[in-house]
This record gives C-alpha cells, sequence and structure tokens, in this order.
C-alpha cells in the first residue's frame, strides 16, 4: 500500500470509519516496529511501545487533519513514547543483534548470510552508539525513506538542521565502518 | 520485522472498548467550549467598561459616550487603531499556528520566535505612535500599569486554559513550544482588549501593564503545554483537574484584584495584597484540583 492510501485510511478512520483501523495496522506496524526496534533494541519493549502508539493514534484521531501525511505523526509518536519509556526505565540496552534476529525469527545461516548478518549487527551497534538526535535523522530519511522535510517535522526541528544531523550521522557511520569496507580481501 | 500475530487482534479489541472522539465530535467540542470562552471574555470586558468604576460595582450601566471618552484618553483614535491592527495581525498569525495546516506543525524555534515576537511586534508599533502622537509618550507616574497587570491576567486566563483543554494531548513533538504558542495567543488576545480600554500609552506603562503579564502568560501556556498537550504514556495521569482548577484559582484572584484595584484610593498603585490574592488563588485552586482529581482516581469498593 501506498503512504497516500495510508493518508486516507487515517483521514476515513478520524471520520469514524472503524474498519479502517485494521488497513492503517496493516500499513504501518512493521515500520513502527522496526523503528522501534531500533530505539529500544528490545523485542518486548518494542511490542509494547507499538501497542501504546497505536492506542494512542486511535486516541488521538479526532486531531488528525485530512491531507497530512500519517506515517511522520506516527513515527512522531512512536519517538515520544520511546523517550518517555527511557525516561521513567532507563532500561539497560540489550542485545539488539539478538532481538533483531529473534523477531526477524531467522534460522542458523550459512556463510555468506552469516557475514553479512554480522556486518548488519555491527552497523546497528554503530548506529545504537549516535546521539539520538542523529539516530534519528539517519533513520527517519536512510531507513524510514521520509523526506527531509517529514523529518524535520517528526524531530521538531528544521530542514537544514535534520540534514546536518544525519550528515554527521553519515559520517560516524563511515568512520567507524570504513575499517570494514576498507579491509582487504582474503586471498 | 513483525510484532507476534496476536497483537492486531488485541488492538482491534482495545480501540473498540475504548472510545475515541472523531474528527466532526472533536471539533463540535472545541466550538462549543471556544464559543463559551468568547461569551465569557466578552462579559467580562464590558463588565469592567460599563459596571465598575471607582466606587466598585455599579448597577446602573455608565453611558457609552462617557466609557469611549474615559477609555480613549489623551490616545488619538488613529492611534488606538494603528496598535489595535498590530494586536489583531499578531493573534491571526498565532491562531494560525496554534491551528496548524498538517500534523507535525512548524519547527520548534518558529514556535518559539513566534512567541516572544508576538509581543515585541506590536510594543514597537506603539513606539512608532508615541513617536507619531507625542502626547501618548507622556508617562503618568500615578498610573505605572497595575490594573492592567490585573486585568490582562483576568482576561488571559480563560482563553489560555481553554486552548490547552482544546489541544490536550495532541502534541507527540514540541508541546512546550505549542504551549508558549498557546499562551502568547491568549496574551494578545487580551492585549487587544486592555489596549481598547486603556487610556494611557506610555512606553513604561505598557511594558509593565501590557506586555509583562504576556511573558507571563507565554510561560504558563509552556508550562503548562508540557502538562497536558504532551502526549503521554497510556495509563500516565493527565494532571488536568490540578491545572483547571489553578487556572480557576488565579482567574478569580485576578477579577477580585480587578475590582480591588478599580474601586480603592490609589486605583493604579501596587498592592501587595493583590499579589497575595493571585498565589493564594492559584495554590488553592491547584490544590482543590489535586484533591479532586486523587478522589477520581481512588478506586471504589465492588
Amino acid at each position: 500500500m501506498s503512504n497516500e492510501a495510508l493518508d486516507q485510511a487515517m483521514a476515513r478512520y478520524a471520520d469514524g470509519d472503524e474498519p479502517a483501523f485494521a488497513t492503517i495496522y496493516d500499513e504501518l506496524s512493521p515500520r513502527l516496529y522496526a523503528f522501534l526496534l531500533k530505539q529500544t533494541r528490545d523485542a518486548a519493549r518494542a511490542e509494547d511501545l507499538l501497542q501504546q502508539t497505536f492506542l494512542q493514534l486511535h486516541r488521538s484521531r479526532g486531531h488528525f487533519k485530512p491531507g497530512s501525511p500519517a506515517l511522520p505523526w506516527a513515527l512522531a509518536i512512536a519517538r515520544r513514547l520511546a523517550i518517555d519509556a527511557s525516561r521513567r526505565a532507563r532500561f539497560a540496552s540489550h542485545d539488539g543483534e539478538e532481538a533483531i534476529a529473534e523477531a526477524a525469527g531467522l534460522e542458523p545461516l550459512p556463510d555468506a548470510v552469516l557475514s553479512a548478518r554480522q556486518l548488519h549487527g555491527r552497523f546497528q551497534e554503530e548506529l545504537a552508539k549516535l546521539p539520538e538526535s542523529q539516530r534519528n535523522a539517519f533513520v527517519m530519511i536512510r531507513e524510514e525513506g521520509l523526506s527531509t522535510a517529514e523529518a524535520a517535522a517528526v524531530l521538531g526541528t528544521t530542514v537544514s538542521g535534520v540534514k546536518l544531523r544525519a550528515h554527521r550521522a553519515y559520517q560516524s557511520l563511515r568512520r567507524a565502518l570504513g575499517e570494514v569496507f576498507d579491509r582487504p580481501e582474503k586471498e | 520485522m513483525v510484532p507476534s500475530g496476536d497483537m492486531k487482534a488485541r488492538l482491534l479489541a482495545a480501540v473498540q472498548a475504548e472510545a475515541a472522539p472523531t474528527r466532526a465530535e472533536r471539533r463540535r467540542a472545541a466550538g462549543g467550549i471556544l464559543a463559551l470562552v468568547v461569551g465569557a471574555l466578552a462579559l467580562q470586558f464590558f463588565g469592567v467598561l460599563f459596571l465598575l468604576d471607582k466606587k466598585g460595582l455599579h448597577l446602573q450601566p455608565q453611558a457609552i459616550d462617557f466609557v469611549v471618552s474615559h477609555a480613549l484618553g489623551e490616545r488619538p483614535v488613529a492611534f488606538v487603531a494603528m496598535t489595535s491592527l498590530a494586536w489583531c495581525a499578531v493573534i491571526a498569525v498565532l491562531a494560525g499556528l496554534v491551528r496548524r495546516r498538517d500534523m507535525l506543525g512548524p519547527p520548534s524555534v518558529a514556535l518559539w520566535t513566534a512567541a516572544l515576537a508576538s509581543l515585541a511586534l506590536p510594543f514597537a508599533v506603539g513606539l512608532v505612535g508615541n513617536g507619531i502622537w507625542p502626547v501618548t509618550a507622556v508617562a503618568k507616574p500615578t498610573h505605572p500599569g497595575f490594573f492592567c497587570v490585573h486585568l490582562s491576567l483576568a482576561l488571559s486566563t480563560l482563553p489560555l486554559t481553554a486552548l490547552v483543554f482544546v489541544r490536550r494531548e495532541s502534541d507527540p513533538v514540541h508541546p512546550l513550544a505549542l504551549g508558549a504558542t498557546v499562551g502568547a495567543l491568549a496574551a494578545t488576545v487580551s492585549a487587544l482588549l486592555v489596549n481598547l480600554d486603556c487610556p494611557y500609552a506610555d512606553p513604561r506603562h505598557i511594558l509593565i501593564g501590557h506586555i509583562a503579564p504576556g511573558l507571563a502568560q507565554i510561560a504558563a501556556g509552556a508550562l503548562m503545554g508540557g502538562l497536558v498537550i504532551a502526549m503521554r504514556r497510556r495509563g500516565a495521569p493527565l494532571p488536568i483537574a490540578p491545572v483547571l482548577g489553578g487556572a480557576l484559582g488565579s482567574w478569580l484572584a485576578s477579577l477580585y484584584n480587578v475590582g480591588l484595584q478599580k474601586s480603592c484610593d490609589r486605583p493604579s498603585g501596587f498592592e501587595p495584597q493583590t499579589i497575595i490574592w493571585l498565589v493564594a488563588g492559584l495554590l488553592l485552586g491547584v490544590g482543590i484540583g489535586f484533591a479532586a482529581g486523587m478522589l477520581r482516581a481512588r478506586p471504589r469498593p465492588t
């Protein structure tokens, strides 16, 4: 489903069309879950926050303005709830790679795929080390596919501000992961 | 990456169990609340103009020509029109920012800038007016502006509280900045009304009587934004009762102060008891609201 169809489903739901909620859930849940998993690095917490995000979307549906994009709004709610939760619980970071693999339900893999998974895990580790503002900007633009204007609105900053944060995140990741890519291949 | 399979069913059951207002219902409720506030503001404003004088509350309304000439003072009509237009322009911009065209609105820095500039711009227009009509710039030491402080607070508290209530739990990004903008909107609405009523226009009086209460309302708006406009975790209590109680208490105290100041011998002098009334009203309201919230939240025996 395209974002436009999602926006229309959200507009219908805001006007009282109850069955539209299932459509919204189907479209939003994988993206919100992936985003929350990156924020929390814990599958159970991500599920809890996902549930709260949808309930908040439901409670705030009367505020939705038809024609507005629903995805950035949903991401903003998810981000706010994740920040609140981390402030409350101050939970320790769990092993994100395990959580992601567990959530994905992956089986033991051949060497090439394992190597890709290790690289992915290393990337996630480096991403988690970034300051929250840079990480969010990077995730929203590079992984969620939001425009810089949408990401800026979600993060409550300016377009140039979000570009700068994403650029800094990109540079940090490149510095940290450069050794992996620059490593000469084995003969 | 997908969440567990039964979550969809659980969520569908949860949203069916929890009623949430639709757009039309929310708009009707917000329209009703704002209409009530506009009515209350009009009653307050015309009550102060027509029913209050130095002898206190009058049951016989004062004549319109007396009220108009008293409100104008030495200010030319063009000066009043120019400054009122400046306040109206700022109100229009702030109302647009609070209403928003999309779900997330402009960045925080834009909201804070608009909130603070909303008071600076009309003040600058007033200074230009002082330059054009020097008679308006002559300071009146007997009227430093304390009456206008109380009138501003009395006129802005209801719209601030109503707007914060209408926007409750709606901003996931920058509730403090939106609250400050709401505070600025309420402050500018009251500043427009005070500008129509107050015959004094020297910069010192304007700063003390018309701008300073606006800054206080911006700060109060930011505080209420963080408490009420912010989206929060499900189950986390919304401190709506203490906020409403505090607003109601300070509003009643401001109204009392307006009457007290206008009916006492020194109508615009600094009266320490008015500050005491204001703080007492605020604290009493917060306390009653807090207690009411606690009683409501207490589980009932089955």
